[in-house]
């Protein structure tokens, strides 16, 4: 364990369909991924802009949540330690683009 | 005394990565892993022969004048346009005087480059002409899975001609001229049609470039020995070294023909290899030059005091420097019109440019010239006949003024993924020049999560349109991020 | 002297389709379904309209030229019609023309229709005019769309005011969560489904830092207004008569793209028409005096801003108010209350036709579940192009007299 800041994160609904005007997406999976001796979580989700305003189109992207320190602290929630780094942050970028396929990679503070 | 008097060289930032290529498509050509290490450079999307070509000429003119440029010469075999002047266009990027101003197009042959030197220092020697800008590239198709494909790479390299303060002077030429046909392209062809290589190498570049090299020294009365550098192209790497064994050169004197960090830039790769020798030329040292495509044009040049005054630029060795690694193979494919990619129903809109308006506005669109008003002196994008300055609006009151160089950085940005675009996100967003002016532009070569308001770019030469339908390629300039962000935010 | 518009034109009646992806109707379908709820609801024959205005923005994909398309469906009595386009504006530009010819005197009765037919070009959203957007744009507008264009207002506010994109994405995502509650409470809503804040958070990207939830769609719908003056509405037995008080147009002049005095930041237009707006309808203090509005939310980013460039949170101070609730239905201006583009997409001829709609069915206590109380001042308002060139239209209406 480290003392850095932690919080909550809500496990998403994985494969239920969010429609908005312009568009689905989908969260495809939770990953845990092995990352420097411990374990980063990270949503990998696919959307399709089937009724946007201007063209129709799409992209996978990920959102990293952080460092897991408690993947189930209840029945929805995970605790996890943001990735606040920005070194760290561009080398996990680099590798989920690489081995996700994913065109955006985001991180949650 | 006629010689060179600046240079410059362009390469894309992208090198495929010649595995990466094995890689994908290995299992249908399974013999190219013989050559499958290394990289090549090549075009982004929105490059070509012309904009690599510009992009080269704009470094050649770093520190130098060019109101005094009075004719362009422009080589390549891949040139956009079959009859429109490709170097007019090129005039017309650099915004160049266009009274007393002679464009030439060099092509159809891979010694065009070295061709275009040669008719630059006939023209310069002759009295006609002071100044030619010489500039060549080429951006070669090549069939999925081929040698070619690996062999080759994009770029190009620019030279200017002149008569004073050259940093290496004329000594002499020898060309052979014969009708030696390594491979074709019909008129209306895609691809070379290529011969057996073992008879190109045995019958063409290992007899006629030693030919042509040794008549020049014969006739120039000089041995091998004096010659500090030989900057010759020959893609198979193995005969580039076997010619400099039959010709006696030391390991020192053969300049590297940039097989594994660029492949060969067609036209533009002799030009390229003298530029690279150049680079690191001492005052004194004679450097020759060969051209290789239907015969050979040598060239002998010798290195005056001058180059050490030469102001810095990007050159070859800046050029091959600037590199990202692109390993996604279909890229090029998509890139290269290799791969027929799906844009949708939406990418069919209407694409044709209308020359009328081209015509007009083609300082503007060509050249990035906007205004600047005589009244309040706001420098604006584009000129127009009433000032945007709300405490002047005069009418009529506004000179030419060029954007091209100005410095400026990134006011908004944005990666957006709705617009059609062949690698999205399509990046763009609204620039703003230092001195005044500003405007919406697309971006280019940058990462969409490297962005920052406030940091600088610069501007460059690119495809802006593509129409297909009618054969016709539009130009325009885009803007590229560079590394260091201004100490400021967009307010 | 000139006057304004206040309490000179009062609407008769108003209709509106639903709007949504309508592969039963073409643009006259439409403008029949809602010239029907109109007239009736105006109590008048067809024949006793004297002049007539149409709205459509995208006429290439949907009726062609000309303002035919309208009489010829509606069977008008060979009267005047004229058809007008101003991007985004377009639907408010036809409401503009009707009620500026009755105000004149020139008319009594007068229709205006918007209406937008976007479904029949084979793919989503607006159609790509390519070289036909104007042969010198063409040679060197960057490649951009609508969701890009407004996205660069993000970095540009964000700059400007020294607000985080991450404060920025929480109050964008509560401006999307809003509009989706309120639009799930209207039947004639494209999009009637209630949204998370986290489901708006994880959305995709579309135009960076813009997401899924962030931008609107496009959709079918027409919707229409006939007007008259106070006079004629009270012969006609019409009480709790609902007047315009301010019709407002304001388009940028080329300075935002040219002039390095703007930081792409705000909507220059939308600041000028408010402030003229407000003169012309005699509002003094408009955080206090208006009751609801309905503002052209065609990104969340748009909406944001656009509470400063209208006057209602202090520059910078949007996301504070967006964030308190403050434009919530139960807030201390609700804004969206039908849901917005957001849950009704934006077939452009029709969007300006349709807040006034909202507008109108509140002022008259028939919005049912969404229904304010007592609310006596709405503003609409579109903004078409994009922000570095555009055209900003603000309508108030409210219950005449007061």
């Amino acid at each position: 364990m480290t003392n850095k800041p932690t919080r909550l994160f809500q496990h998403p609904p994985v494969g239920e369909e969010v429609r908005a005007i312009g568009g689905v997406y989908r969260v495809l999976k939770e990953l845990r991924l092995p990352w420097r001796g411990r374990e980063v979580l990270a949503t990998i989700s696919a959307a399709h802009f089937d009724t946007s305003c201007c063209n129709a189109s799409g992209c996978g992207y990920a959102e990293v949540a952080g460092y897991i320190v408690d993947w189930r602290a209840s029945a929805d929630e995970g605790v996890v330690e943001p990735i606040t780094d920005p070194a760290e942050r561009d080398a996990l970028l680099e590798l989920l683009k690489k081995t996700e396929h994913v065109l955006e990679v985001r991180f949650i503070e | 005394m006629a010689g060179i008097v600046s240079f410059g060289a362009y390469a894309p930032r992208r090198r495929l990565q010649r595995l990466a290529v094995f890689a994908s498509i290995g299992w249908h050509s399974p013999a190219i892993m013989m050559m499958a290490s290394g990289e090549r450079s090549m075009c982004n999307w929105d490059e070509d022969t012309l904009t690599m070509a510009v992009a080269a000429a704009r470094d050649c003119l770093t520190g130098q004048d060019k109101a005094k440029v009075d004719a362009v010469f422009l080589a390549g075999t891949t040139l956009p346009f079959a009859d429109r002047q490709n170097a007019g266009i090129v005039a017309a990027a650099l915004n160049l005087a266009e009274s007393d101003l002679r464009t030439a197009d060099f092509t159809a042959s891979q010694k065009a480059g070295t061709s275009a030197l040669l008719a630059a220092l006939d023209a310069v020697q002759g009295g006609g002409r002071k100044n030619v800008l010489v500039t060549a590239g080429d951006h070669r198709r090549t069939k999925a899975g081929s040698f070619y494909e690996l062999w080759f790479g994009d770029g190009a390299a620019s030279l200017l001609i002149g008569g004073d303060d050259v940093i290496a002077e004329f000594v002499g030429a020898h060309t052979i001229s014969c009708d030696f046909t390594p491979h074709y392209r019909g008129a209306l062809n895609k691809f070379d049609y290529t011969w057996e290589e073992r008879w190109v190498r045995d019958e063409g570049y290992g007899k006629i470039i030693p030919a042509a090299i040794g008549a020049l020294l014969k006739k120039l009365g000089l041995a091998i020995g004096d010659i500090a550098k030989f900057a010759y192209p020959c893609f198979i790497t193995a005969e580039h070294r076997a010619i400099s064994k039959k010709l006696g050169l030391g390991r020192d004197q053969l300049v590297d023909n940039l097989h594994e960090k660029l492949g060969e830039t067609g036209a533009a790769h002799p030009l390229v290899l003298l530029i690279s020798a150049l680079e690191t030329a001492k005052p004194g040292d004679r450097i020759v030059v060969a051209g290789f495509g239907q015969g050979c044009d040598a060239l002998c040049f010798q290195v005056t005091e001058r180059i050490k005054n030469l102001a810095p630029r990007q050159g070859v060795a800046g050029s091959l420097a600037n590199r990202v690694v692109e390993e996604t193979y279909p890229k090029f494919m998509s890139f290269n019109d290799l791969l027929e990619t799906e844009s949708g129903i939406r990418g069919e809109a209407p694409t044709q440019t209308a020359m009328t308006t081209l015509w007009r506005k083609r300082k503007m669109i060509l050249g990035l010239v906007g205004g600047r008003c005589t009244k309040c002196g706001t420098a604006q994008f584009p000129k127009s006949d009433v000032c945007v300055n709300p405490a002047c609006n005069a009418f009529h009151s506004q000179e030419d003024h060029e954007f091209v160089d100005q410095p400026a950085f990134i006011k908004a940005f944005t990666g957006d993924l709705l617009a059609v675009c062949p690698e999205p996100p399509a990046v763009y967003g609204m620039i703003q020049f230092e001195k005044g002016g500003r405007m919406m532009a697309d971006f280019t070569d940058c990462e969409l999560h490297k962005l920052k308001v406030g940091q600088p770019v610069k501007m460059a030469f690119r495809k802006k349109v593509h129409d297909a339908t009618r054969g016709f390629t539009g130009y325009f300039w885009k803007a590229i991020p560079q590394a260091a962000a201004k100490p400021q935010g967009g307010a | 002297m000139a006057t304004g518009i206040r309490d000179k034109v009062v609407i008769l009646g108003m209709g509106c389709t639903k709007f949504g992806e309508r592969w039963d109707c073409g643009a006259e379908e439409l403008m029949v379904e809602a010239f029907e709820e109109c007239i009736a609801d105006a109590g008048i024959t067809k024949n006793e309209i004297q002049a007539a205005w149409l709205g459509t923005f995208a006429e290439e994909v949907s009726i062609g030229k000309s303002a035919l398309t309208l009489p010829l469906t509606l069977r008008l009595p060979r009267i005047p019609v004229s058809r007008v386009e101003n991007f985004c504006a377009t639907g408010t530009e036809a409401f503009r023309g009707a009620c500026y010819a009755v105000a004149a005197g020139i008319y009594d009765i007068c229709l205006a229709m918007g209406v937008e037919k976007l479904k029949d070009t084979g793919y989503g959203g607006l159609p790509s005019f390519g070289s036909n957007a104007g042969t010198l744009n063409w040679l060197w507008w960057p490649n951009l769309t609508a969701p890009g264009a407004f996205a660069l207002l993000a970095s540009g506010y964000e700059a400007k005011h020294g607000i985080s994109e991450a404060d920025l994405k929480k109050a964008m995502a509560h401006v999307s969560m809003k509009s989706h509650a309120n639009g799930a409470l209207n039947p004639k809503a494209h999009l009637r489904k209630p949204i998370t804040i986290d489901q708006a958070l994880s959305a995709p990207p579309v135009a960076h830092p813009l997401g899924l939830f962030d931008c609107c769609g496009v959709s079918d719908g027409a919707a229409c207004a006939i007007v008259t003056t106070p006079e004629i509405a009270r012969k006609l037995g019409r009480k709790d008569l609902v007047s315009v008080k301010a019709l407002q147009l304001s388009l940028s002049n080329g300075e935002e793209m040219a002039f390095n005095e703007w930081d792409y930041d705000h909507f220059v237009t939308t600041d000028r028409a408010a402030t003229e707006a407000y003169k012309e309808a005699g509002i003094k203090d408009p955080r206090k005096e208006l009751s609801m509005m309905e503002v052209h939310d065609c990104f969340s980013i748009t909406e944001l801003i656009v509470m400063e460039d209208l006057h209602i949170s202090p520059p910078g101070g949007a996301v504070k108010d967006i964030l308190d609730g403050f434009y919530d239905r139960t807030g201390g201006l609700p804004c969206q209350i039908d849901g917005g583009l957001k849950c009704f997409g934006h077939p452009i001829g029709a969007s300006g036709l349709r807040m006034i709609y909202e507008v109108y069915l509140q002022l008259q206590n028939r919005a049912g579940e969404r229904q304010l109380k007592n609310p006596r001042l709405g503003l609409t308002h579109n903004l078409g192009g994009f922000p570095f060139m555009n055209v900003t239209a603000i309508s108030i209406v409210g219950r005449h007299g007061e």
